[in-house]
């Protein structure tokens, strides 16, 4: 026991010789986080001890905390120990927030962490601005015809009264289903009639029980934006059709022998009534909102019909361009409106540049996209050379004021290089400036063209594959033709039918001859046939082929040259072979020597 | 017999005679400002006596000066199917879509890409089917004739050169405008391109009149269009669209 006290005592002197100076650290998992979620915010002590910090009070700043957690660590022969606070930092209100420097009493010294920034950024998911705050008791009285639940429509247009065709106004919808209903939605979302047209409409709506006119409802909310295409008066009424089942009320008659007659069984079992109802706004004509058209007067040429307060954040131009050169172009446009209308910025002057088609992202900052940013890219072309004040600019309708504003970027001097490009395509941007009329150089009307053809190309009709099936089959079919004709009157090949004939004669002599026993006709006729089949692979005349240039040509103990010699000998030597078999062995000979020249 | 063949004449004669009045009807109306009934005329005519260059072009006209760009310029690149080279149709084309601030088509950026555009895309089928034909009368000629006179040789090789040069640049030119089978024109003046094909789908972009876009998939009433050269796609409305070749 002594033993084992002597070593810890020794074990822990070991740690505390072996643990160096105090750190403090802190560090925040993340640059910025959405208004409403949290970051965290981590305080390190390396080799010491503290109590949890006083934290900063920072306005709207929330610290959610701390966990502490510590951990030592022993390794070669240094101790270490470490020990945390984490919090979870964030606000519900967007901004720049500075963490400042915390200060801790570690081991009775007094450190402190280095300040930090946090970026909260407006969130998605929340709810559109300027929407009336959420008051079940301000909505008025629950509809007589609305047993199975109804719609309210709420929309933010301000102190205006009226609204402007194009304007996209944020709305919230809220479906009343009675307590304990179940519900299951079988269409969108829809206006009535044809005036308005709902946007954007929240994909996760919100759940939740309010109460309204004494009753106790459950609530499904959603977030979107309403817009009108044309001007009148009409109510932003909204209807949807939904599949609602609620629980069956009426008494039914409780049988005592029946296990299941007891109420307990009603919640379990599902005594529930289900019908196909549609769901309405009750606004009514009464609440009918005037729309009223954009006015004409100081409608800039540019106008896209982009309505709502917007701003140009940002707008990247190169310092330097060469004539002919795509280079990408940035602007980023914030604010809120109808930013599906909303065109990119028109490079200006617009006849020095050639612009293109691109690409636009839409970040939103609110759960109807209704506020948020845009960020166009796209190509452009210089078309002039020289220095030249550059700047960007789009125009849209503030709701609020009733007037077109056209926003500017500044100017930005940018030298191009490179000689004007003659090209004869408008600019394909407009400009501020009025446009010139495009009919001054309008062509005059034709006369009567008699010729009436089909706009149809022959490419795409039925005749065209098969007309050029019928080319290629006449090719092939040519092709053929011809060279079974050339084969035909070939004279080499005429040559070699004859040689072959020749050949095929003189061995059926040969044979005949050996029939008879007729040696010297035998060979005589053997040696032609050998002489015909050699003239037609050497190229010569068969008569001047010889003994003596077979010998030379073939090897000595071929029969070709063994029937040339014994033919040979019987013509000159006046010799006779004895007997039939000796016949028969050159016959079959003879067979090898004509395969050995075929071959 | 006699007098059913004067009564034929006297039919066509009169046919002739309703078909011209009927054009200078059309450009009386035109002439005089009264661009509703000229592009009615006009309308009538093409519709009657079939597609023609001028017809079209006549009607593509009145449709600009009535400001209907995209019908318009549906119209003009109609005509310029049947007359590609007619410098009035290419100006007024041009005009027509500098006038719907529609962006104009990006065409082809290499010069044999360029060369295609000289002729029709029915003068390029006409010269491959020519040329291959050519190719093929001349070596089915050769096959069963034969070429003994020198003479005849020459014209046939020659032949059979022309032929092959004037098929395979026809095939190429063909081969590389294939895909115009699918293009359309915007006719709306506002056509919104929506997510799905249906009226009360999300909105994906606006196509503006007269821009020229690449059909695709139909349903019901829908038709699934692709602007070239840019990430726009959508659905549209089969009377927003019109497909260039009918």
């Amino acid at each position: 026991m002594v033993r084992r006290l002597i070593r810890l005592v020794f074990l822990l002197a070991m740690f505390a010789a072996g643990v160096g100076a105090a750190e403090v650290s802190a560090t925040l998992d993340r640059d910025s986080v959405p208004a409403g979620e949290g970051a965290q915010f981590t305080i390190e002590i390396k080799n010491g001890d503290a109590r949890p910090p006083q934290t900063p009070q920072i306005p709207d700043f929330i610290f959610q905390g701390p966990n502490r957690g510590r951990q030592m660590s022993f390794f070669n022969g240094q101790a270490s120990s470490t020990t945390t606070f984490t919090y979870l930092v964030g606000s519900q209100q967007p901004g720049e927030y500075t963490i400042p420097a915390i200060t801790l009493q570690v081991d009775g010294q007094q450190v402190q962490t280095q300040p930090l920034k946090l970026k909260v950024t407006p969130s998605a998911n929340q709810q559109p601005q300027g929407l009336p705050q959420n008051n079940p008791a301000a909505g008025g009285a629950v509809p007589e015809d609305s047993e199975l639940g109804f719609l309210t429509v709420e929309l933010a247009l301000k102190d205006r009264g009226h609204a402007w065709v194009g304007e996209i106004a944020p709305v919230r919808i809220k479906a009343w289903l009675p307590e304990g209903a179940r519900a299951n939605l079988r269409s969108n979302i829809q206006p009535e009639g044809s005036a308005y047209t709902l946007h954007n409409i929240s994909p996760q709506p919100q759940q939740g029980q309010e109460v309204r006119d004494g009753k106790r409802f459950q609530t499904v909310t959603w977030y979107g934006g309403l817009s009108t295409t044309k001007a009148g008066k009409y109510p932003p009424d909204l209807t949807v059709k939904a599949t609602v089942a609620v629980r069956d009320r009426t008494q039914r008659r409780r049988d005592p022998r029946d296990p299941f007659s007891d109420p307990f069984f009603d919640s379990v079992m599902g005594q529930f009534t289900q019908k196909d109802v549609d769901l309405k706004s009750h606004k009514g004509p009464e609440a009918a909102i005037e729309v009223r058209p954009l006015p004409k007067e100081g409608r800039p040429a540019d106008f896209s019909g982009a309505v709502g307060k917007f701003k140009l954040d940002q707008s990247v131009l190169p310092d330097s361009w060469h004539t002919g050169e795509p280079q990408q172009l940035t602007a980023v446009v914030s604010g809120e409106g109808n930013f599906k209308l909303l065109r990119r910025p028109d490079l200006l002057p617009a006849e020095n540049w050639k612009t293109y088609e691109g690409d636009a992202q839409f970040a939103a900052k609110d759960v109807a996209s209704f506020a948020g940013t845009q960020t166009f890219k796209w190509n452009a072309v210089p078309r002039k050379g020289g220095a030249q004040d550059v700047r960007m600019s789009f125009s849209y309708f503030d709701p609020d004021t009733a007037r077109y504003e056209i926003v500017s970027s500044q100017s930005k001097q940018i030298a191009v290089a490179g000689a004007d490009v003659k090209d004869e395509t408008a600019p394909a941007a407009p400009d501020n400036v009025p446009k010139k009329p495009v009919t001054d150089n309008f062509a005059p009307q034709h006369g009567a063209d008699t010729m009436v053809r089909s706009l149809t190309p022959l490419v795409f009709r039925p005749a065209f594959r098969p007309a050029l099936y019928g080319a290629g089959g006449a090719v092939l079919l040519g092709l053929s033709i011809g060279l079974l004709r050339s084969r035909k009157t070939d004279p080499q090949r005429k040559a070699r039918e004859a040689a072959e004939m020749a050949a095929h004669a003189a061995l059926h002599e040969a044979e005949s001859f050996a029939a008879r026993g007729d040696v010297p006709g035998f060979f005589t006729a053997a040696r032609r046939a050998l002489q015909v089949r050699l003239a037609a692979l050497w190229s010569r005349p068969a008569q001047a082929i010889t003994l003596a240039d077979v010998a030379l040509r073939v090897p000595g103990d071929s029969p070709v040259v063994r029937i040339f010699r014994e033919a040979d000998r019987i013509e000159y030597g006046r010799a006779i072979p004895s007997g039939d078999d000796n016949l028969t062995d050159w016959r079959t000979l003879l067979h090898d020597a004509m395969k050995s020249l075929t071959a | 017999m006699l007098s059913a063949l004067h009564r034929l004449l006297i039919l066509l004669l009169l046919a002739g005679s309703v078909r011209a009045a009927t054009m200078e009807e059309a450009n009386a109306h035109f002439a005089a400002g009264d661009y509703a009934k000229a592009a009615a005329a006009y309308d009538q005519l093409v519709a009657s006596d079939g597609p023609t260059a001028s017809g079209f072009y006549n009607l593509g006209n009145t449709r600009f000066k009535l400001k209907d760009y995209g019908p318009a310029i549906l119209a003009y690149e109609r005509a310029a199917l049947l007359s590609p080279r007619d410098p009035d149709i290419r100006n007024n084309l041009k005009l027509a879509r500098s006038a719907s601030t529609a962006f104009a088509d990006a065409g082809p950026d290499t010069w044999w890409g360029n060369a295609t555009q000289w002729c029709s895309l029915h003068e390029w089928s006409w010269i491959t089917v020519t040329g291959a034909g050519l190719v093929g009368a001349i070596v089915l000629l050769w096959g069963i004739a034969g070429l003994s006179r020198p003479w005849l040789k020459r014209a046939v090789i020659g032949g059979i050169i022309i032929g092959v040069i004037g098929g395979s640049l026809g095939g190429t030119a063909v081969w590389h405008r294939r895909g115009e089978k699918d293009l359309g024109i915007v006719t709306a003046a506002t056509a919104t391109l929506r997510l799905s094909p249906f009226a009360a789908a999300s909105p994906a972009g606006t196509a503006g009149p007269g821009r020229t876009v690449i059909l695709g998939e139909r349903k019901d009433d829908w038709v699934y269009v692709t602007i070239p050269c840019t990430s726009q796609s959508g659905w549209l409305q089969e009377k927003e669209v019109a497909s260039i070749f009918p």
